[in-house]
This record gives C-alpha cells, sequence and structure tokens, in this order.
C-alpha cells in the first residue's frame, strides 16, 4: 500500500529517472529571463541564512567568497549567534531575527531572493516549506529530516518548487564529486557486474566536543538542549540521521533503490552526554536480496572512514569520502584521491546553485535522492533503536514524528 | 548437558585457566616419562590424513621442519595418495584409501602423530580417533561443522591432555608475533573501553575441482558444500571471527544474519556470502560481512574500536594500534605460510616437552561455535542465542551415499 504512495520506493526511485532526465535537457533550455525571479541577470542573489552556528557561517563565508550572492539576513535562535555573525559581515540590525520563528520574520522581511537552511535538522521541513511557501529558492543541508513526515514535506516542498520555478538544492558534497559521479555512472553501467552485496561504514570520534559542555550544565534545560543539538536523538535524528547519512547515501546512489527492510543494533558504550547512541549496526536487504552491511560508531579514536563499498561479480568500487574513490576488478577505474571534498562539494553546490537561479533550472533534482537516503537512515535507525527487523513500508505506514520536547523556548 | 560443558562462561574462563598453565609450562622440568611414543632424539612419526592440495603442502613444511618423518597418508582417493605417497616416499601398505582409510591408517600402527587435513565434516571423528589410538593431533581449521562436532573436539582435547597427547589445532593468526602482541595490549587496556568492532573476509572464488554430478565430485568439490564445510562463514571466515573472540575474550550472546548464493552459482550449496550482527556481553556489537566471489577486494578484517584507540587487524598484511597508547605492528605479509611453520615447530616442542595443555582447543571451539551461530542466524535469517544453538545441537548430516568405506 504504502509503495503506492507518494514515498513508495519505486516511485521515488522511477522520479529520479525521469528528473535525472529533465536535468540534461535542461542544459538546452533557452533561458526565458522572467523564469529568474527576485534575481537579475547579473546582479547578486540576495541570501538569508537560517542557524548562524559553526557550520553556517563556514558555509555563508563560501557563499560570500562565491560572488554571486550577498548575505543580507540572518536567523538563528540565540541572539548572540546572529549577532556575532552580523557584525562581522555588517547585516543590519533590522535583518537579525531571533527565536523559534525568527525564520519567519525573515523571510516576510523582503531582504531576501534565497535561504541557506544549516538549522538543527529537526526544523529543516518546516523552514524549507515557509522558504518555498514564500518564493524563496531554497538551499538546504543534509540531513533533510529527523523523521518520516519530514521527508515527505520536504519531497513536497522540492516539488513546489519547481512548480513555482524556484530552485531547491539539497547539499550533499559527494553527489557534486566529479569521481564519485563518474565511478557510481561506471557501476550503474555495468562495470563491476552484478552486485554482489556492499558495505557502508562512517567510523570516526567524538563530534560534538563543545556541544556536550552544554548538555553537562543541564541536560533538561531547553536551551542548553539547542546548543547541544547534535547530541540530541529529535534534534539530531540520531548519528546515523545527522552524520552517517553520508556513507548510507552513497549506498542509495550505487544502487539506485531503497531498502526493503533492515535489520539493526547499536548503543551508547562511551559517550555520557545526551541520548545519541554512539554506535550503530544496520543489515539492510535491497531488492533482489542484495545486502548492505552498516556499522558507525562516533565516539573512541584511532580510525576515521566513510566508506561505501560495494561487490560485484566482476569488480568492486571502493569508495571514501576522506579518502580515494575508484574501482578494482576487471573494468577498473583509476579514480583518485578527493581534494577537500568537505569544502569544495559545498563550494560546487554553492555554484550549482546559483546557475540553477540565474538559468531557470528547477529540476531540483537533489530532492528525491536526498528524500530516498533519508528515509534508508530513518528505517535503519528505527530498526537499531528497537534492535529487530523494520521494513521500509512499515515505517512508511507508521508516520512516527520525534518529540523535540522543546517547552520554554521563546518564540 | 553438553550446552552446559560449553556454555560461554566456561568457554572463557577454561581458556583464561589454560593460558595461564600455557605460560608455566614454560618453567616445567621436563620429564622423560611425559613424552610418549617419542624417543628424545628421534623424529616424530606423523601421518597425514587428507592428501589433497593443502595436505600435500602442509605435509612439505613438516617435513622441513626437520623433526618429522612422514610415515603414512590417507584419502578417500587412493591417486591422491598415492600422489603424497610417491612424493614423500612413504611405503606403500601405509597409504590408505576410503572414507575409513584414515582407521585403517591408525590400526596399522608406527605413528606417533596424525595431521588432519581432511574436509571439516570429518576433522571430529579423525580427530577422536587419533587421541583414542594415543597419537598426538595436528588440526586444520574449522575444527568441525556443527555444535556436536565442536563438542566432540572439545572432549578429544581435554582427553589428550589426560593421555599426556599434544592437540594442536593450526590458526596462523594465534602464531604470529604482531598478533599476539597486538591482542595483548587491547587486553590490557591500551585502546581504552570496547565500543565496537567490525570482522570481514572479502575475498574472490575457489575454482571447482570437478565436473559436479557424482557422490565423488561432490567429495573433491567439498569447500562449496555446506554440509562437508560449514560453509564458508565456518570453513573460510572463521579467520576473521577468530581474531575478534580473541581480541574481546569472549563468546557471543547472540546472533541476527543473513546473506545467500548471488554470483558463484556454478557448483555446491554454499552462499557466497554472509552478514551477521553479534552482540557480545555488555552489549558490545560485531559487525560481520563476508563474500567469496567476485573480483576487485581481498581482506581478511577485524578492527575493534575502544575508547582510547582501535586495533586494526588484516591477515597477511598489517597488524597495528592506532590511537593514544599506539602500537606499530607490522606486516604479516607470509603469515599463511609462517603461522603453519610455527605451529609445526610449536608441536614438534610441546610433544618433546611434555607440553599437553592444549591451549589451543578452547578457543577454537569458542570461535568455531562462533561461526555455527552466525550461520545459524543467516540460514533462519533470525536472531539466534548462543544458548538456543547449543541446546539444539544440531547434527550436520554430510550425505556421503554413495561413497566407498
Amino acid at each position: 500500500m504504502s509503495n503506492r504512495t507518494s514515498s513508495g520506493k519505486r516511485q521515488i526511485k522511477r522520479r529520479r529517472f525521469i528528473q535525472g532526465a529533465g536535468a540534461a535537457l535542461a542544459a538546452f533550455t533557452i533561458l526565458k529571463p522572467n523564469q529568474v525571479r527576485g534575481a537579475e541577470a547579473n546582479s547578486k542573489v540576495r541570501l538569508g541564512l537560517i542557524g548562524c552556528g559553526n557550520r553556517g557561517i563556514w558555509i555563508a563565508d563560501l557563499f560570500r567568497n562565491h560572488g554571486g550572492y550577498e548575505i543580507t539576513a540572518l536567523t538563528d535562535y540565540f541572539e548572540d549567534k546572529v549577532n556575532d555573525y552580523g557584525n562581522r559581515i555588517h547585516v543590519p540590525a533590522d535583518k537579525r531575527f531571533t527565536g523559534l520563528s525568527g525564520y519567519k520574520r525573515l523571510l516576510d522581511s523582503g531582504a531576501v531572493d534565497a535561504i541557506a537552511i544549516e538549522s538543527p535538522p529537526y526544523f529543516h521541513p518546516e523552514q524549507a516549506a515557509a522558504g518555498v511557501e514564500a518564493g524563496k529558492h531554497v538551499y538546504l543541508a543534509k540531513p533533510i529530516a529527523v523523521d518520516v513526515p519530514g521527508c515527505q514535506t520536504v519531497e513536497a516542498s522540492g516539488k513546489k518548487a519547481t512548480e513555482k520555478k524556484r530552485c531547491f538544492l539539497v547539499d550533499f558534497q559527494t553527489r557534486t564529486n566529479d569521481l564519485y559521479r563518474e565511478a557510481v555512472k561506471r557501476v550503474q553501467f555495468g562495470d563491476i557486474g552484478k552486485i554482489l552485496n556492499g558495505e557502508a561504514t562512517y567510523i570516526c570520534g567524538s563530534t560534538w566536543g563543545g556541544q556536550a559542555e552544554w548538555l553537562a550544565k543541564d541536560p533538561q534545560n531547553s536551551e542548553f538542549r539547542l546548543r547541544g543539538w547534535g547530541l540530541d536523538r529529535a534534534l539530531s535524528g540520531d548519528v546515523i540521521t545527522e552524520q552517517n547519512i553520508h556513507s548510507i547515501d552513497v549506498a542509495t546512489w550505487i544502487l539506485d533503490d531503497a531498502p526493503v527492510k533492515a535489520y539493526g543494533t547499536g548503543g551508547r558504550q562511551v559517550r555520557k552526554a545526551g541520548d545519541c547512541w554512539d554506535n550503530f549496526s544496520v543489515i539492510y536487504t535491497f531488492p533482489k536480496d542484495v545486502i548492505i552491511t552498516f556499522s558507525s560508531k562516533q565516539e573512541g579514536q584511532g580510525w576515521d572512514d566513510i566508506l561505501c563499498r560495494v561487490y560485484g561479480a566482476k569488480g568492486t568500487i571502493d569508495t571514501h569520502y576522506f579518502g580515494s574513490v575508484s574501482i578494482l576488478g576487471e573494468t577498473p577505474f583509476k579514480g583518485g584521491p578527493m581534494d577537500n571534498l568537505y569544502t569544495k562539494g559545498a563550494e560546487s553546490n554553492i555554484a550549482t546553485f546559483h546557475e540553477n537561479i540565474l538559468k531557470g533550472k528547477f529540476e531540483n533534482d537533489t530532492v528525491a535522492p536526498s528524500v530516498r537516503s533519508n528515509l534508508t537512515t530513518i528505517l535503519g535507525r528505527t530498526a537499531a533503536w528497537k534492535k529487530g527487523e523494520v521494513t521500509w513500508d512499515e515505517i512508511i505506514r507508521a508516520q512516527e514524528r520525534l518529540d523535540p520536547r522543546l517547552t520554554g523556548l521563546k518564540s | 548437558m553438553s550446552s552446559e560443558a560449553t556454555s560461554r562462561r566456561q568457554i572463557k574462563r577454561r581458556h583464561f585457566m589454560q593460558g595461564a598453565g600455557a605460560a608455566l609450562a614454560a618453567f616445567t622440568i621436563l620429564k622423560p616419562n611425559l613424552v610418549r611414543g617419542v624417543e628424545a632424539n628421534s623424529k616424530i612419526r606423523i601421518g597425514l590424513i587428507g592428501c589433497g592440495g593443502r595436505g600435500k603442502w602442509i605435509a612439505g613444511l613438516f617435513q622441513q621442519n626437520g623433526s618429522y618423518e612422514i610415515a603414512a597418508g590417507a584419502d578417500y582417493f587412493e591417486d591422491r595418495v598415492n600422489a603424497f605417497g610417491d612424493q614423500f616416499k612413504v611405503a606403500p601398505d601405509r597409504r590408505f584409501s576410503g572414507l575409513s582409510g584414515y582407521k585403517r591408517m591408525i590400526e596399522k600402527g608406527g605413528l606417533d602423530a596424525v595431521m588432519i587435513i581432511s574436509p571439516p565434516i570429518f576433522h571430529p571423528e579423525q580427530a577422536a580417533a587419533g587421541v583414542e589410538a594415543g597419537l598426538h593431533v595436528y588440526l586444520a581449521k574449522p575444527i568441525a561443522v556443527d555444535v556436536p562436532g565442536c563438542m566432540t573436539i572439545e572432549e578429544s582435547g581435554k582427553k589428550a591432555t589426560a593421555k599426556k597427547l599434544c592437540f594442536l589445532v593450526d590458526f596462523q593468526t594465534r602464531a604470529n608475533d604482531f598478533y599476539r602482541e597486538a591482542v595483548k595490549r587491547a587486553q590490557f587496556g591500551d585502546i581504552g573501553k570496547l565500543l565496537s568492532g567490525e570482522a570481514a573476509y572479502q575475498t574472490g572464488r575457489l575454482g571447482a575441482q570437478d565436473k559436479p554430478g557424482t557422490p565423488e565430485a561432490r567429495l573433491k568439490n567439498w569447500v562449496f558444500e555446506k554440509t562437508l564445510s560449514g560453509d564458508i562463514i565456518t570453513e573460510q571466515n572463521i579467520h576473521a571471527l577468530d581474531v575478534a573472540s580473541w581480541i574481546l575474550d569472549d563468546a557471543p550472546v547472540k546472533a541476527t544474519g543473513t546473506g545467500g548464493r548471488k554470483v558463484r552459482t556454478d557448483v555446491g550449496d554454499c552462499w557466497d556470502h554472509f552478514s551477521v550482527i553479534y552482540t557480545f556481553p555488555k552489549d558490545f556489537i560485531l559487525t560481520f560481512s563476508s563474500k567469496q566471489a567476485g573480483a576487485g577486494w581481498d581482506d581478511i578484517l577485524c578492527r575493534i574500536y575502544g575508547a582510547k584507540g582501535t586495533i586494526d587487524t588484516h591477515y597477511g598484511g598489517s597488524v597495528s594500534i592506532i590511537g593514544e597508547t599506539p602500537y606499530k605492528g607490522g606486516n604479516t605479509g607470509d603469515i599463511y605460510q609462517a603461522g603453519a611453520v610455527r605451529n609445526i615447530a610449536d608441536f614438534a616442542e610441546n610433544i618433546r616437552k611434555g607440553n599437553f595443555e592444549n591451549a589451543t582447543v578452547a578457543p577454537s571451539v569458542r570461535s568455531n561455535l562462533t561461526t555455527i551461530l552466525g550461520r545459524t542466524a543467516a540460514y533462519t535469517r533470525k536472531e539466534v542465542t548462543w544458548d538456543e544453538m547449543m541446546k539444539a545441537n544440531e547434527k550436520i548430516d554430510g550425505k556421503l551415499e554413495g561413497l566407498k568405506d
């Protein structure tokens, strides 16, 4: 039944193919200037930043370095964060907005053509929807959402953006990288033969040191939880959705499919702060009984790797976000090392977003694969939290919403 | 009953005690009368059970060691035992064929020891017969294909100790200094509290030995037969899982698994890939995957993550600890041969010095049962506990009909 819903596995797959074809055609589309709303040719895109934390400021600087953008408004729940960055880049005081609804006032301010959403993942769906509703182009950080309803909201926002001739881009760095693209294309062309099985892992150390200090002061304080969102299950979606999505997204990209079911487990062995787990382990079953074995950790030391390796009858595709990408086997692809993918991938997406806005390319083909991989992480998380097996259809049907427990925050 | 005898905890405890015993043994003064059947300066007369490729290869290593005389051979196939016998100059009346050839070899007498390099289904009965006849036993992994087989080996190991016989299970990793040092350091706390881990065995396919269709071809293609080999997770992947249970020094509480047969479908019925999630005590999770088909990637990996560091081990590759208290380790490149050479030397020394602790048996039983737990979970695609597996005590039928005795 759920396969016939808008988020059915098959539909997501089909839609992506169609959009892919559309994107290719778009290169030959003659631009009609009246489609370019809110951004005059040769003028800068006025960008509002939603979320002025570390990554928000980091990426806003990349937008500024691009040259095609002007940061014209800022919002963050916390006044100190908005002002720190606002003072640095000279955003007028009346274009700085705070509180949970600050993003709404930013959208109503008339100061922006586009928004970059770099807030905690829990807020992404409502902020992206409001942006599209207000006629803005939307640049959205991964993960797109923390739960199934959130993913479906983002999916609907992406479609609505296309209808309204707005750009909606989800920022996965791997998908902009030429070596990843070439290797994945070759696998899908058959260069590793029939797919046998695969592995995806995200192995790293402690990621949220500064945030843990806020939670240590009072783990129940809503504002402290907001500052420590990376360690909070509902605000982040937990490690598997918030961070590990980078490796799982590559797996769903290579297989060009969504899993049928997952078995999972994991827990907290080392971590003290927050309620996110520090290790996950999931076995995904994809169509045709292709098994992807996934594991991750976000504490400890000594090993760091963001891996997706898929084995075929004739070869292996071996990808490392912070390493190299290649195909080994009968039809090898030398590939090469990643050159600062973390930054260059974002820069590439920022350039693409700008070009799409100026050229009126509204296929928004990053949305469907992002919905698919985000749901894949939620499937694994749901299985892991219950330490059992869960099917794709079950999570779509259940429509479970995570409760952020943000009582007492100012609007 | 047997499930009690081999409960997880007991295996762990026994392993510790044997480890301590083995350490003490270095200081034990040798009493010559303990060395049964082997005169001080004479060679150990050893018979080979299983004269296939690996059997002949390892017999050559025994010969090169200098402490052994290759004195007899048994294989189901007469041509194989003769090829072996010609190569190692074994008298024609000391070559035996048929399923019971090993019994006739043992009954013939004149041996001090046997090396068992036959298909895994036969290991328990052949090892038991060797110990029963008062012979030292050198046994290839896996020790058995099922729980009753593992129990039989456990008993044989104990009986060997009681009878002052050596019983050595040949895991190459356990004989490697880099592995030993790294594991010792991890157990000493050098990687801090354990967080999670991975084990993997990724490799290409093996070649078929005969055209399928007859009982004898099935025996030649034993490595592709679930019942004869134990399937790839037991027969081959045990190398990765043995290191995991060694580092953790524990057995899993339960497992969930899956896998199947997608690419190597021309011979036998073994799967060509497995995935298993093991839960060890204290909710420690070990993620395992393997494949035995395809091309492009080969690795026998066990990597355990801790709060302060990571132990990273690759059979034939590097072994190291990375983190706050690093251990540079080194490359284990020639471990496949060097490990066997070391075990062969240890076996001779144990026999000569009367060291009958047989410390390799308990950890081998534990890791072999760990592979069977994962296999059982994978076949049923369900969660299976260690206790359930032990209670079920499932015996695998080798389906040997049509073969001559």
